[in-house]
């Protein structure tokens, strides 16, 4: 650091009375000279009743719980059982209604949507694979559906 | 960013204590070693507990938000950039979970004024060093949060400029003009307390 900041220029930085460019580049040489620092601090009024103030206690075990509490197995999120049970809702109404054309295109946003958050919890992950099963498979029995129906109408015509 | 003694100079408050976390120590923790995290966990609980205590006032609200933030940390750790401050980043999950926190017990927005029980002013011609202090602390209280935390940050974790402006993801020269405002109305506070700066 071979130039400090001239002490008015250092006054009215801590008045807050600077342009905003010059203040950033006090401020940056602050972060990187204790010189001048020190001097910034001696012109604080407040900088000595700052100090002067009482530290928290740190709660003993406090580090220990939180590294316990990460440890164990993650939350399922809300959102992942949401999206599980509506799959499994999705895939036993098209097992239901199989032989429509129509699930197809549901099926097609069903299954993305498990893709999708496939990377999920354990229990959230369960049922997001298994909704996508049963709707992969009720997709699968659509088409055939759809294939025999048009097959049949092919031959009818 | 660390805890300075009674014993330390001044000049020394800003110097990085060279405990900063080393991309070993969040590889292996990453990766589920347990020493690795508590070494994270206990390196960082100082700070964060600090800064939730002195923005929520409230030692219970503090506990949980800071088990809360390390908790996140320690989940999140595949998510922090290699090359970045990690003590930034830390510091940016405790703030974040303190607003939260914030806004559900007080419901308040953290650019308003806390609700915070206005003290009686005591008059002090002469206050002494700890009567200052105390002072101080009401004048901190009546600040809202998002001036009290700059405050915070700069004054008790002796975070340099541009730390705190990775820590509220803010420009410098938005960190400047918010501490000088801070500052003013700090100023203002006090002498409401009752004090003289
Ligand atoms: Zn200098």
């Amino acid at each position: 650091m071979s130039e400090h900041v001239d002490p008015d220029v250092l006054q009215q930085f801590v008045q807050g009375a600077l342009a905003e460019d010059d203040c950033v580049e006090v401020a940056l040489h602050l972060d990187a000279c204790h010189h001048c620092l020190a001097h910034a601090d001696r012109m604080d009024p407040f900088a000595d009743a700052f100090r002067a103030m009482p530290e928290p206690r740190i709660p003993d075990g406090l580090a220990q719980a939180a590294v316990m509490q990460a440890r164990q197995a993650a939350p399922i999120a809300r959102s992942d059982v949401f999206v599980g049970v509506g799959l499994l809702v999705a895939a036993a109404v098209l097992l239901v209604v199989a032989g429509d054309p129509l699930p197809v295109g549901v099926n097609l946003g069903v299954l993305t949507k498990a893709a999708w958050v496939g990377g999920g919890h354990v229990l959230g992950s369960t049922l997001v694979l298994g909704g996508g099963m049963l709707a992969s498979t009720a997709l699968a029995c659509g088409l055939a559906a759809f294939a025999v129906r048009f097959s049949r109408s092919g031959q009818l015509a | 960013m660390y805890t300075p003694t009674t014993e330390e100079p001044l000049l020394a408050l800003r110097l990085h204590d060279g405990q900063d976390t080393q991309p070993q120590q969040i590889i292996a923790a990453r990766g589920g070693d347990q020493l690795a995290q508590e070494w994270i966990a206990k390196r960082w609980m100082g700070p964060v507990y600090r800064f939730n205590w002195r923005m929520l006032r409230n030692e219970q609200d503090a506990h949980d938000a800071a088990q809360d933030t390390l908790v996140k940390v320690l989940r999140k750790l595949h998510l922090f950039e290699d090359g970045r401050n990690f003590g930034t980043w830390v510091m940016g999950i405790a703030r974040n979970t303190c607003i939260d926190l914030y806004r559900k017990r007080r419901r308040l927005a953290w650019e308003e004024p806390g609700d915070v029980v206005d003290l009686a002013p005591s008059p002090l011609q002469e206050a002494s060093r700890a009567q200052r202090a105390v002072l101080l602390q009401q004048a901190l209280d009546k600040l809202p949060p998002m001036y009290r935390e700059i405050l915070v940050l700069y004054h008790f974790e002796h975070l340099k400029y541009v730390e705190i402006a990775e820590v509220l993801d803010v420009p410098l020269g938005t960190v400047m003009n918010r501490i000088f405002r801070a500052r003013r109305k700090l100023r203002d506070a006090y002498d409401t307390v009752g004090g003289e700066a």
